[in-house]
């Protein structure tokens, strides 16, 4: 009886964990990023779209997004469903700026889920710095 | 003539009651007969105490007075069916007079979806801001329920140059917190930006002063969304002010405010010392 409830009780907290959006927690102090934000979501036009921001500690020369992986669940197993780099979207960053916000769409099939992993960056004249967020789930 | 009710004593207990709930059906005028019943009922209880029958003439004396009232002539003790809640009854409880766990499960559900809507209904949304941290990084999680489709056709991508943080606020009627009263000394505003996307409308306010900035970012979120924070590896501190709690920290060199206010993040980042930092935010209110 015990095992089954904590059975329970662990597959419910693993459930709720899927709600949340969450970060990589190996991440440290940087000195290009302050911080950023995602989102995913199911646009009205039937598209999953996917949300970032990011804020950097100062004027950065270069600031935005290198590349946003969306993965989908198919047959019970999460498989890369798209992908866009800066190169394929220039708008995923900007030059000369303390922040950078865009939105990329993506095609979306009823029914199933996404997440998506945005790789984020920030460049100054001391270097770059990378970070991975990951959506909730949708 | 007197009736000999000695052949009860040759019935076993159930008989007995069932005898007894059939008479109290049928013909409850017939006293002697359940006192009888009654009797014998109690004088094996007290010959083999497992059963925890009560006091006989204490239980007649509460049945005259619960059930047999005027407002019960002509009605049965029994009009529900007897059978069903019995079979429901054997499926409440295991063999070991417990709950099963599947009911537990589905009590707890029912309880937190009460609990859930009854704090919607007060104002208070337990689905809200999550905030959490470590050594490396400081985080909130928002979860938006019941999202409609963003209509993206409407929201998207628009920037908007306001002449001061107070007026931008003013204009999308953002009370919760006002521009700050006190900057440090020197920093000037560089500009004061609105961003809307299809999730999210942020205020964002720049100050700066030689090679040193402030930034101070308002943004309202309207899906459920991750932020998080770059800290290096001092401690958090909670720094309360309006009944709100500020989380302080610091990320290297920098100074780092963040705060929610339902669905709206707010947060300083800056080279200042906390000291500045807290005297920002206290002029916010």
């Amino acid at each position: 009886m015990r095992n089954k409830f904590i059975t329970t009780l662990s597959v419910f907290l693993l459930l709720v964990s899927f709600l949340v959006p969450h970060v990589d927690a190996a991440t440290y102090a940087s000195n290009q990023i302050d911080s950023g934000w995602v989102v995913a979501q199911i646009s009205s036009n039937g598209r999953v779209a996917v949300e970032f921001e990011i804020n950097g500690t100062g004027r950065m020369s270069k600031i935005g997004a290198s590349y946003i992986v969306l993965y989908e669940k198919y047959s019970n197993n999460w498989r890369e469903a798209g992908t866009i780099t800066s190169s394929d979207r220039p708008s995923m960053y900007t030059t000369q700026a303390f922040s950078h916000c865009d939105t990329v769409y993506f095609s979306y099939v009823p029914g199933r889920q996404y997440y998506a992993v945005v790789t984020v960056f920030a460049t100054d004249a001391q270097g770059t710095d990378y970070r991975t967020y990951t959506t909730n789930v949708i | 003539m007197a009736v000999d009710y000695k052949f009860l004593r040759d019935l076993n207990n159930s008989q007995l009651e069932e005898l007894l709930r059939h008479t109290l059906e049928e013909d409850v005028s017939n006293i002697e007969y359940i006192n009888y019943i009654l009797e014998v009922l109690e004088n094996r209880e007290k010959e083999n105490p497992i059963n925890n029958l009560s006091d006989v003439h204490k239980a007649w004396e509460d049945f005259q007075n619960i059930y047999n009232g005027p407002e019960c002539e002509k009605s049965s003790l029994y009009d529900f069916p007897v059978n069903k809640p019995q079979e429901a009854a054997d499926h409440q409880y295991d063999k070991r007079g417990r709950l099963p766990l599947k009911r537990i499960v589905l009590i707890a559900i029912i309880v937190c979806l009460c609990i859930s809507m009854g704090a919607s209904a007060l104002g208070y949304n337990i689905f809200q801001t999550i905030a959490s941290w470590t050594q490396d990084m400081f985080s909130f999680s928002y979860t938006q329920p019941n999202i409609p489709p963003s209509s993206d056709s409407i929201i998207q991508d628009t920037k908007q140059a306001f002449e001061s943080l107070h007026k931008a606020l003013d204009a999308n009627s953002i009370t919760e917190v006002q521009s700050p009263t006190w900057i440090p000394e020197n920093f000037e505003q560089i500009e004061v930006i609105m961003v809307s996307h299809l999730a999210s409308k942020e205020i964002q306010a720049y100050y700066s002063f030689e090679n040193r900035t402030i930034q101070i970012s308002i943004t309202q979120f309207n899906e459920t969304y991750s932020s998080q924070y770059e800290k290096d590896e001092n401690p958090v501190e909670e720094f309360d002010v309006n009944g709100i709690t500020h989380y302080i920290f610091t990320n290297n060199e920098r100074s780092v405010g963040t705060w929610n206010l339902n669905s709206i993040e707010c947060s300083i980042r800056g080279d200042i010392t906390l000291e500045e930092l807290k005297q920002i935010i206290k002029s916010m209110y």
